[in-house]
Parts: structure tokens; sequence; C-alpha cells
């Protein structure tokens, strides 16, 4: 227990010198919270209701997801796939502590972070434009917001793992993770709410693991709990299954093929 | 051709103070003296070799004439340009080699590099044609110019380097360590190249490299350069008579000696059958010699200079010592 | 000129050369931008199908706005793309023996990596802008040039912008993060400057000046700007591209030219 804190230590003192870094990083995810932001203030001018959104509830929306975000998605696994290309990846199989310590622990520093800025942020924006508030904040939502969260939260930790995997064997990494932040970016719901796209296209994408990153956590808060929610945690569950299934997989054949190349 | 009058160069580095704040608004900096008032002239046609430790400022003379870094003081004419000001005129006349660098198209083959410099240089399509081709000639290289840089070996990189850098017919060409990291066979061939190519089309040259033996089988002069400062600047056979303070006899015999003559033992010396070395001052070269020829049976006598290299380092030493 | 002409397309040709080495990954970065370009396309289309209006625009005026950001954004990408690989030539010295060439350094590190498959989505953006310009209406030919004229005012500030990169990149290390920021901070452009409240949309549009690089184009072409409005962009463009002209030369002065 105490080398894990000792990683969350350390992880965190490496932030501080990549400070600033880390604060751009946090200001351009602001840039965007008030491009969203305002984006969806001009929408609702002269109207009440927009698809089931009340302006109040839709702002509420946006809001949510930034600190959502930075829990579910904040992640250094992108690291893993340098790691993985210069071969460093060994000087951590060698020591005794499980490589999924290390990963797990510089997880939680880096989430840590992330929600306190994000908590800033949403004040900063509080502040400034006072806009209303309106969450369903009842025992039952609170609970299962927190559970959709945990899931989201492996969901992510996993896709973003999977995608770090892919050094076994090409280094051109970036690419499929621009992508998959491309999807992340609109599927998980980090612009809108999901339901307000077509209804097919809606269903379609609530099968794909993405919504259950951001968008449902979320829409929880704002909209209760719906009557599918079982059904909904049960696509979400099987997904981490899937997924952790894969990066198992995936896990092991690159681990042969590394020590195929004597890297 | 070249003319350097109380050249400075300071750098600055940022120190950083620990507060992004501050060191964003009011940074400070740590001045270093790469170049301390130095002086001196370059005429057509000469070979100028430029010797001295790592950091005294070789390079940075040699970039500040190139017009690659700016003079912090001081007054330097180039072909009748202020380098710095990057006239188009002037950068046609010069080329700049540099050992480590690389300055080819790194995914592509070297003939797409040479192309590229054609056009750069403005190089005419037939003088282009045939100055390739006695380059590729000079140097050997039909057999890879096809092939993606970045697939050569270093030593034929070096080559169609110099090829590339070559093509315009520069004036004033610099060569900075254009032999570093090369094995023997590649020195060898570039060193002869840079011989024959100098006094086939009279380029005025400026070499800096670590192996004096380039140094001395290419330049008739020298500059040396420590701490910013010229510390000579004249002909290398000027500095061999000036600064050459022993002799090295070689004495090659048919039959081992039976005992070593006992006046030998005074000198530095080395015997291993059948070779003699004795190593004497300059000024008792004609005391000794005779009494060398006399006692020993000798099939083959060489007087020869002391090693350039040990010169060198004998005068470093000294300016060190005495400032 | 002409040599220039002859050098700018060289470094094309051998840029896309050299592009094609790594493949998959320049195809999925364009199936990306792709992507993130249609989906975005889609949500304002829905959004606006719904609402009608978004701060007095109608649907066509709105996506006249969004793409002719896609398009100023594209075309700054594609001309100036070498500048997100100037660090590493400074880093390793190579940046030195582009001095020594008889050229406008800007020639090699400014415009001298055109990215083909960006050239490739102009295609299509084009065709995009010219039909919803068209569907959008209430413009005249005298917008229509000041819009255009405005479009080119846009490029030449994301120019002098990438001049200032450039010049950062001789003077510190924190390139990076002044190009990222400056990618956020223009997609806040991808929608009408009025939607955002004041002082942000002053700030934004004069100052940062987000506005007058994506915004005030689109403004021309409605007939909707005023002749102050249009001056200032003009100048203050004008203004930027001799500031930044300045700090290069004074970055170029303190070149150290380390690394090897």
């Amino acid at each position: 227990m105490s080398t894990f804190i000792n990683i969350i230590d350390v992880t965190i003192n490496q932030y501080f010198i990549y400070r600033l870094s880390f604060v751009l990083w946090r200001f351009r995810n602001f840039l965007n919270l008030l491009l969203i932001y305002f984006l969806w203030s001009g929408v609702f001018v002269g109207k009440s209701q927009i698809f089931s959104y009340t302006q109040t509830q839709l702002i509420s929306y946006i809001l949510i997801v930034n600190i959502t975000g930075a829990v579910v998605l904040s992640t250094r696994t992108h690291e893993v796939a340098g790691e993985i290309l210069s071969g460093d990846i060994i000087n951590y199989l060698l020591k005794p502590l499980g490589y999924s310590t290390y990963l797990l622990a510089k997880e939680l520093a880096d989430k840590f972070l992330n929600i306190i800025f994000s908590m800033g942020e949403l004040l900063i924006l509080l502040v400034l434009f006072h806009p209303t508030l309106a969450i369903v904040a009842t025992p039952q939502t609170g609970a299962l917001f927190f559970i959709f969260l945990v899931v989201g939260l492996i969901l992510s930790f996993h896709l973003s793992l999977l995608l770090s995997l892919v050094a076994f064997w090409t280094p051109e990494v970036w690419a499929p993770r621009f992508i998959y932040m491309v999807f992340v970016t609109f599927l998980a719901g980090n612009f809108f709410p999901l339901d307000i796209l077509p209804k097919q296209l809606f269903e379609f994408f609530m099968f794909t693991p993405f919504p259950y990153l951001i968008y449902i956590p979320s829409k929880i808060l704002i909209h209760g709990t719906g009557t599918n929610v079982g059904s909904m945690l049960l696509i979400a569950l099987s997904w981490c299954l899937i997924l952790h299934f894969m990066v198992r997989v995936v896990w092991n054949k690159g681990m042969k093929e590394f020590s195929f190349f004597g890297r | 051709m070249i003319t350097v009058k109380d050249l400075v160069k300071t750098y600055e580095t940022p120190i950083k103070s620990g507060s992004i704040l501050r060191d964003i608004i009011d940074r400070q900096y740590k001045k270093n003296i790469a170049l301390n008032h130095i002086s001196f002239e370059i005429d057509e046609n000469e070979f100028v070799g430029f010797i001295g430790p790592n950091g005294a400022g070789k390079t940075t003379t040699m970039k500040i004439l190139s017009g690659i870094l700016y003079p912090t003081e001081g007054s330097t004419k180039v072909l009748g340009y202020t380098p710095f000001e990057k006239n188009n005129k002037f950068l046609k006349q010069i080329a700049f080699v540099m050992g480590q660098k690389n300055q080819m198209l790194w995914e592509l083959p070297a003939i797409d590099t040479f192309y590229l410099n054609k056009e750069i240089y403005e190089i005419g399509d037939a003088s282009f044609k045939q100055r390739l081709q006695e380059m590729v000639e000079l140097l050997a290289c039909e057999s890879f110019i096809d092939q993606p840089v970045k697939t050569l070996s270093l030593g034929q990189r070096m080559r169609v380097e110099l090829i590339a850098s070559l093509l315009h017919k520069p004036k004033i060409l610099f060569l900075d360590e254009p032999t570093i990291g090369l094995d023997i066979f590649a020195q060898a061939a570039i060193i002869k190249f840079l011989k024959e190519y100098q006094s086939r089309y009279k380029t005025t040259v400026m070499l800096t490299s670590h192996y004096m033996q380039d140094v001395q089988r290419l330049a008739k002069r020298i500059i040396m350069i420590d701490h910013g400062t010229i510390i000579f600047d004249g002909m290398l056979k000027d500095l061999i008579r000036d600064y050459s303070e022993e002799k090295i006899i070689n004495i090659i015999m048919d039959e081992p000696l039976e005992k070593l003559p006992a006046f030998i033992s005074h000198y530095r010396h080395a015997y291993t059958f059948p070779q003699l070395k004795i190593t004497i001052q300059k000024s008792q070269l004609h005391k000794i010699l005779p009494q060398i020829l006399e006692s020993v049976a000798y099939n083959d006598v060489t007087i020869e200079d002391e090693h350039i290299e040990d010169i060198i380092k004998k005068i470093f030493k000294k300016k060190n010592t005495s400032s | 000129m002409k040599k220039n002409f002859k050098l700018f397309w060289l470094f094309s040709t051998y840029s896309i050369k050299s592009a094609f080495q790594q493949r998959l990954g320049v195809v999925l970065f364009t199936l990306g931008k792709l992507l993130r370009f249609v989906v975005f396309f889609i949500f304002v289309y829905q959004l606006l199908s719904k609402t009608r209006f978004l701060a007095g625009y109608n649907i066509n005026q709105t996506i006249v706005f969004y793409l002719t950001y896609t398009m100023i954004d594209n075309l700054g990408q594609l001309l100036f793309r070498e500048v997100y690989r100037f660090r590493p030539l400074i880093v390793s010295g190579d940046f030195s023996g582009i001095l020594i060439k008889p050229y406008h350094p800007f020639m090699r590190i400014l415009i001298g990596g055109i990215d083909v498959l960006d050239v490739i989505l102009t295609l299509p953006y084009t065709i995009l802008l010219v039909y919803f310009i068209q569907k959008a209406g209430g413009f005249t030919f005298l917008t229509a040039i000041i819009y255009i004229g405005l479009i080119i005012n846009s490029l030449v500030l994301t120019m002098a912008f990438h001049i200032l990169v450039l010049s950062l990149g001789i003077l510190t290390t924190e390139v990076d993060h002044a190009t990222l920021i400056y990618r956020d901070l223009s997609r806040m452009g991808s929608v009408p400057m009025d939607i955002y409240k004041e002082p942000l949309r002053t700030l934004l549009t004069f100052v940062i000046p987000i506005g007058i690089m994506m915004s005030i184009p689109v403004k021309g072409l409605f007939g909707i700007l005023t002749w102050n409005v249009f001056l200032y962009s003009v100048a203050f463009c004008i203004i930027f591209l001799i500031g930044s002209l300045t700090i290069w030369k004074k970055a170029l002065m303190r070149y150290q030219s380390w690394g090897g």
C-alpha cells in the first residue's frame, strides 16, 4: 500500500515539474467549455425548451460534463505507448510491483488533479456568468451517478489502454488515438446530450461504449433515473468485461511479440 | 576575401529563477564570452585550419562568417558582404558542411537534394549536369545516389553531403568537422577529395577538425584559438619552426646493440630492435648527431620533427599556465 | 519570384513524397479530421433545424460561419504545417543548414511542408461553402469581394501568428502549447462571435483576435459590417504582421545554433 501511495506522490510531483503544461492543458479545456457553454446559451435565446431540455437543464448538463469528464477521461494510459516504443516498459515489468498497480496509482493521481482543476473552472464560470443550475439530487440519483461514474471510468481506462497497446505492432499510435478523441468529443456527450440526435442514431450509439463514459452519468443527474437503467447498466458492464478481456488478450499477444523481437 | 575585426560573441543563457512569472517578465541571463576580440584576414585560395579545444570558438567563428549567428560586436566582411544580412548573392557563393548535421532530404534519395539545390542556387542545366558528373566521379558515389539518404552509411552520407554543398561552385567553403565519426578509410577518402578539390578549383577553405592529421594534410595556414582568443595565426611550417623545441632521431639497425651507449641514457629514448628512437632538444642536434653516428652501427637514420599534436598540446598548456 | 515558386513547388512535392512514407497514420488523421468536421456539421444542422436561429442568424448563415472557420483553419494548417516541425530543427541544429541557403528561410520553415491531404479536403469544403453561401443569400458582388478580401486578411493574420510561433521556437522551448492554445482559441470562432457575452465577446473579437480571423469576413459577406470594423481588421492584421516580423528578426539575432 505504501508503494502505491509513493507512486501517487511521485506522479503529483511530476505535475509540479511540468506544471506549466498541466495548467495550459486545463486552460485549453476551459476554452472548450466556454465555447460549448456560450453556444448553448446562444441557442436558447428566445426559447424555453429545446428537445427535452430547458435552458437550465442543458447548461447544468454541460457544466456537469466538465466534472464527469475530468473524473472519467483524465488518464495517463497514453504514456504506455511511449513506454512500449522506447522499451522502457521492461524496467517496470522487472520490478516486483505489478505494472497494473503502477498504472492505477498514476491514474488516481491524474484524476485527483484534474478533478480539483475542473471544480475551479466551474467556480470561475459560475462567478462570471451566474447561470442557474438544476440537478435531481435524490439519494437514488446520487447512487446511480456514482455507479455509472465508476463504470465509465473503467471503460475509459480500458479503451485508452487498448489504444496504447497498438504500439506493440506499430509506432503510429497517435492517429488512432486522435480518432478515438473525436469519437469521445461527440459520442460521449461532451458537446451535447446524445438524446438530441435522431432516435435511431441515438439507439444505435447506446450499444457502443461511448455514451457510458460521460453522457449517462451526467444525464442521470439532470433527468433523474429512467426506466431502462437496468438494461443500460447491463450493456455498460458487458462492455467492461469485453474490454477487459480484450486488454488481457492484446497485452499477452503484445508481450510475446515484444520478447520475440528482443527489444 | 574574409576580414574579421575585433569580433566578439557573447551567448546569453537564461537562468531559471524557479518562478515562472519572473522568468517571463524579468528573465535573468548568464553571459558566456565565446569570442573575445578576434581579428584576422583570409585571402583567396587559402586553406586555413582552425584548431583549438572544444568550446574554444572555432565553430562560432565560422557560423558568424556564414551569417548563421549574429556577432555581438566587431565587424566581419566576407566577399564584401556583411554575412548576417544574408544577401542571396552572398549565400550563393558560400557553402557550409557540418559533419554532424544533415542537410539532405532525409527520406529521399540524394539525387533529389541535388535537384533541389540546382533550383536553390539557380544552376543552369548544362553546368549542373557536368558538375554533378564530375563530383560523383571524384567521390565515387554512382552506386548510391539513388538510395534514400537515411539508408546510407555515415561515410557515404558525408560524400553526398559534400556534393550537395559544392554543386554551385562556392567561392568559400566552411568545413566543420567533416570527418567526425568516420572510419579511417572513409576519412582518408574525404581528405584526399578535399585536397584535390581545393587544388583544382582554388576555393578558399576554412576547416576545423579534431584530427590534427586532417589539418596537417590539408591546411597551409593555421589559426589556433583558445577561450575565444587567437593564440597563433600563421603558416603551419612556421608553427613548427617556432614552437617545435625537439627533434626525434630515428635509427634503424642491422644488428642488435650489445649495450646502449651511455650518453643516450641522458635523453628520452625508446629501443626495440631494430629501431632506436631518441628525442632531443633542437639545439643539441649538431652536438649529438655525430656521437650517435659514431657509436651505433646504423642502417638508416632519419630526423623527424616533433608530432604536430605534441607541439599544439604544448602551446595550449603554456598559454593556460601563463595566463 | 519565379525561383520562389519553383522552390515552393519542389518543397511541396518532397513533403508529399515524405508524408507517404507513413501512409496509415496520414490517412487515419485525415479521416479523424473529416469525421470531426462532419459530426459537428450534423450537430449544428440538427440543432438549428429545431431552433431556427442562433444569435439572430438563420441556419444557412450559421453554417456559413462554421464553413468559413473550417476553410480558414484548413488553409492555415495546409500552408503552415511545417511550423509544427520547426522545434526539432532548432534542437538538432539543422536550422543552421537552412540559414545558409540563398532563399528566405520562410520558404522552408513556414510554407515548406504543404499537407497533401488538407489540400484534398479543401475541395469538398469549397463546394459546401459555395453551396451554403448561395443558399444563405443576402450578399452582393461587392460584399463577396469584401468577403474574399477579408479571408485573405485572415490568412495573413494566421501567417503572422505562425511567424510568431517560429520566433518563439528560437527563443524558448514552450512552443507546442502556444500552437495548441491557438487552435483551441480559433475553434471558438467556429460559431458567430455574437453568442459570447461581453466582455468576452470584445476580447475575442478585437483583442485575441479570433473574431477578425473567423467571424468578420462572414459579416462582410452579409453586409452587416461597419467600415470602422473593416478598417480595424485590416489595420490590426498589418500591425500584427509587422510586429511578428520584427520579433522574428530579433529572434534570429539571438539564435544560438546549438545541437548536434
